[in-house]
C-alpha cells in the first residue's frame, strides 16, 4: 500500500494536491541532492577541482511553537582539476545541524523567522594525484543566522528561502607545511588530526553564506514533496594554513512526511 | 525594478563559481637576495653564465603547464650564489623542505663522515656482524655488506610501492622489518631501487657512531656548515629515517651540493672521505628502473661529467665538478609521478648556461 501510495506520489504528486498552510514545516524531510562541487585547496595550489557532488539529507522536526529542526547531510563527490584527466579525488562531507528559528512574522501566507543555527561539518578530501600521503580537511563548527521565509503561492504550492551565514565559527585545517612524510592515517590518528588545533574566528577567517530555495507541492495533509535548489559557499582562512575554499551548487528531491 | 534586482541577484548566485588562479607568482627575475647566511651573491655575467640561456631555465620552471609544482631553482657557480627564484612561494626563501629520496644523498654523505672519522672500517663489512639481532633465520641474509645497502643490491623484497608505508607505520623495529622481508636475489648481485636499504645504512651508523644518523648529521654535517635549520624523520623505533624525510632549506640543500663539489672539504677542513666521495660519486651499478648509472646513493650523469640527488617531485641536487656548478630544485615533494616533470630538460639548459671558466 505505501509503496502504491509512493508510486502515485511521484506520478501524480504535482496533480494531487490539498491546501497547504505554512506550517507545514512540521514535518520531517529526507533529500536526494546532486550537484556541481568547486573546490579550492591552498594548501596545494591555487588550482579549482570541480565535479558531480551527490548525498542525501534527513530531517527531524521537534515540536515546538516556533521552528525547531535537526539536520543531518552526507554528501560525496569525485573532482578534478583542468590538468587531469580522470577524477580522482575523492571528497565527503557529513554535516549536522541544530536551528531554533522564532517566528517573527506569520499569517496564514507567509511565515518571516529568524533565529540561530549551530552545525558541525566535516570536509574531507583526498587528492592523489597531488598528494599521495596526506588527507586534506576543511572541518568546521559554526553559530550562524538563519532566516526563512515561507510564502504560499498556492492553493498546494509553498515557496520557501531560507538565507543563513555563519558570524562565529571554530575550525580545523591541516597546517600548510606538514613535517611529516605521511599522515597517521590510523582511526585514533584521524579522529585526532580532525579535533586538534581548532581556530576561532568570524567572516575573516571563516565564511559561510548558504542560500536554499524550495517548491513544495502538498499531496496530502501528511506528506509533501519539494524541488530545490541550493547555493553554498565557504571560506576558511587560517593562520598555519593556507584557504580553503567550497563552492557548492546542488538541486534535490525532498518528500516530507510526518 | 526590485525584479530585477532579484533576479540579477539570483543570476549572480547562480553563475558564481571559483576561478582557476595560476599555479605560481609572477616572474620577476632570478637575481638572488641578500638574507642573513654565508652565501655570498653574484651574477650570471661574472661567473661567466650565459643570462639569456639561463632565463629559459627560469621561464620553464615559472610557466603554468611545466614543473606545475615547483618551489625552488638555485644556481651557484664557483662557490657563489648566482641565480634564485621561488615561484609556488616567495617565503620558500626560508622554509624547509621535504626533499624526499635526496635524502639517501646525504645518507651517503654521512657514511662518508664515518669512514672518515674511523667510525666505518670498510664497506664489505657484513651488516650482520653490525646488527646480528635484527637478522632473522634466513642464513643468506648474512652476507649482505655495506656497500651492498649503498648500491642496493641487498637482494632483499622490499618494493616502494607497498613497503615504504609499512616501514614509515610499523611499530616493530624498522631494521627488523627491512630484514624479515623474502630475500629474492642473492646480496650484491642485483641493483633494486628502494627505501629499505637506506634503513641499514643509517642503524649501521647510529651503531658504530652511538648516535642517531641525525644527531650524527647535526654534529658533523649541519653544524660544520652553518645549517640550523632542519628536520630529519625517524621511524618508529627512533631510527633515522635512511631514504626519505630530511627537511632542509634549498639554500643549505646548497650548501651540501658545494661540500661534495670540494670533494667534502669544507673551510679548509676535510668532513667526508674524499676517496669514499669519489666511489659514492661513480658508476657502481646501472638502475633497475632507468638503466642509469648509480653510485653510493646518487645518481651518475657521464654526458656530463656529474652527478645529482634526486627526490619525488622531481627534487635534484646536481653537481657539475667540471663547470664548478651546483644546482638545487625543489617542489612540492608529495606529487604523484604523472604530475611533476623528470629535471633532464632544466639540468641541460642550466649546464648549457655555462661558459667555459
Amino acid at each position: 500500500m505505501k509503496r502504491s501510495l509512493f508510486i502515485l506520489f511521484f506520478l501524480f504528486g504535482a496533480g494531487a494536491f490539498a491546501q497547504v498552510s505554512t506550517d507545514s514545516f512540521n514535518r520531517n524531510s529526507l533529500q536526494l541532492i546532486f550537484g556541481i562541487n568547486q573546490l579550492k585547496e591552498k594548501n596545494l595550489h591555487l588550482k579549482v577541482h570541480s565535479g558531480l557532488i551527490t548525498g542525501i539529507s534527513y530531517q527531524h522536526y521537534l515540536k515546538s511553537r516556533n521552528i525547531s529542526d535537526f539536520d543531518i547531510t552526507l554528501k560525496w563527490s569525485r573532482v578534478k582539476t583542468a590538468y587531469e584527466d580522470l577524477s580522482a579525488t575523492a571528497t565527503a562531507h557529513l554535516t549536522g545541524s541544530y536551528r531554533y528559528l522564532f517566528k517573527i512574522y506569520s499569517k496564514p501566507d507567509l511565515l518571516y523567522a529568524l533565529g540561530p543555527e549551530t552545525s558541525i561539518q566535516y570536509n574531507v578530501c583526498f587528492y592523489p594525484n597531488w598528494d599521495e600521503s596526506h588527507l586534506y580537511w576543511a572541518n568546521h563548527i559554526d553559530l550562524c543566522a538563519d532566516n526563512l521565509l515561507y510564502y504560499r503561492v498556492s492553493e498546494s504550492g509553498m515557496l520557501l528561502f531560507d538565507l543563513k551565514f555563519s558570524v562565529f565559527s571554530a575550525f580545523n585545517r591541516p597546517e600548510y607545511d606538514r613535517m611529516y612524510k605521511i599522515d597517521n592515517t590510523s582511526f585514533g590518528g584521524i579522529i585526532n588530526n580532525f579535533h586538534s588545533d581548532y581556530e576561532f574566528g568570524s567572516i575573516g577567517k571563516a565564511c559561510q553564506v548558504a542560500i536554499h530555495i524550495e517548491y513544495q507541492f502538498l499531496m496530502h495533509p501528511k506528506l509533501a514533496q519539494a524541488v530545490c535548489y541550493s547555493y553554498r559557499y565557504l571560506n576558511l582562512n587560517g593562520k598555519e594554513s593556507l584557504p580553503f575554499q567550497n563552492n557548492l551548487h546542488q538541486v534535490g528531491f525532498k518528500i516530507y512526511f510526518k | 525594478m526590485k525584479k530585477v534586482n532579484l533576479f540579477i541577484v539570483m543570476l549572480s548566485v547562480l553563475s558564481s563559481c571559483l576561478k582557476d588562479e595560476p599555479f605560481k607568482a609572477d616572474y620577476s627575475g632570478f637575481e638572488p637576495v641578500k638574507i642573513n647566511d654565508d652565501w655570498e651573491l653574484s651574477t650570471p655575467e661574472n661567473e661567466n653564465m650565459d643570462r639569456a640561456i639561463l632565463e629559459q631555465a627560469y621561464n620553464l620552471v615559472y610557466s603554468d603547464d611545466r614543473y606545475l609544482m615547483a618551489r625552488s631553482l638555485l644556481v651557484f657557480r664557483n662557490n657563489k650564489l648566482v641565480a634564485e627564484a621561488y615561484p609556488g612561494n616567495a617565503d620558500d626563501i626560508d622554509a624547509i623542505h621535504n626533499i624526499q629520496s635526496c635524502t639517501k644523498s646525504i645518507t651517503s654523505i654521512m657514511t662518508g663522515i664515518a669512514v672518515h672519522e674511523g667510525k666505518i672500517d670498510s664497506l664489505t663489512e657484513k651488516l650482520y656482524t653490525i646488527f646480528p639481532e635484527y637478522f632473522d633465520a634466513d642464513i643468506n641474509k648474512r652476507t649482505i655488506s655495506i656497500e651492498d645497502a649503498l648500491t642496493m643490491r641487498t637482494g632483499l623484497g622490499f618494493d616502494n610501492g607497498e613497503n615504504t608505508q609499512e616501514l614509515y607505520k610499523t611499530n616493530s623495529n624498522s631494521v627488523e622489518y627491512v630484514l624479515s622481508l623474502e630475500r629474492v636475489y642473492p646480496s650484491g648481485m642485483v641493483m633494486k631501487y628502494k627505501d629499505g636499504d637506506p634503513q641499514l645504512i643509517s642503524k649501521a651508523i647510529e651503531i658504530k657512531t652511538g648516535k642517531l644518523m641525525s644527531e650524527y648529521a647535526d654534529e658533523n654535517l649541519f653544524s660544520v656548515l652553518g645549517i640550523n635549520d632542519w628536520k630529519w624523520e625517524s621511524a618508529k623505533d627512533g631510527t633515522t629515517f635512511g631514504a626519505f624525510s630530511l627537511f632542509l632549506k634549498p639554500r643549505d640543500l646548497g650548501k651540501i651540493g658545494q661540500l661534495l663539489l670540494q670533494n667534502g672539504k669544507w673551510d679548509n677542513q676535510q668532513i667526508v672521505d674524499s676517496t669514499y666521495l669519489s666511489h659514492a660519486t661513480s658508476a657502481k651499478v646501472t638502475g633497475d628502473y632507468n638503466e642509469a648509472p648509480y653510485g653510493y646513493y646518487f645518481w651518475i650523469l657521464p654526458a656530463f661529467e656529474g652527478y645529482i640527488a634526486l627526490g619525488h617531485g622531481g627534487q635534484f641536487l646536481l653537481v657539475v665538478a667540471p663547470k664548478k656548478l651546483v644546482v638545487v630544485y625543489t617542489a612540492w615533494p608529495y606529487t604523484s609521478g604523472d604530475f611533476f616533470d623528470l629535471p633532464a630538460e632544466l639540468i641541460s639548459i642550466i649546464i648549457n648556461s655555462c661558459n667555459q671558466n
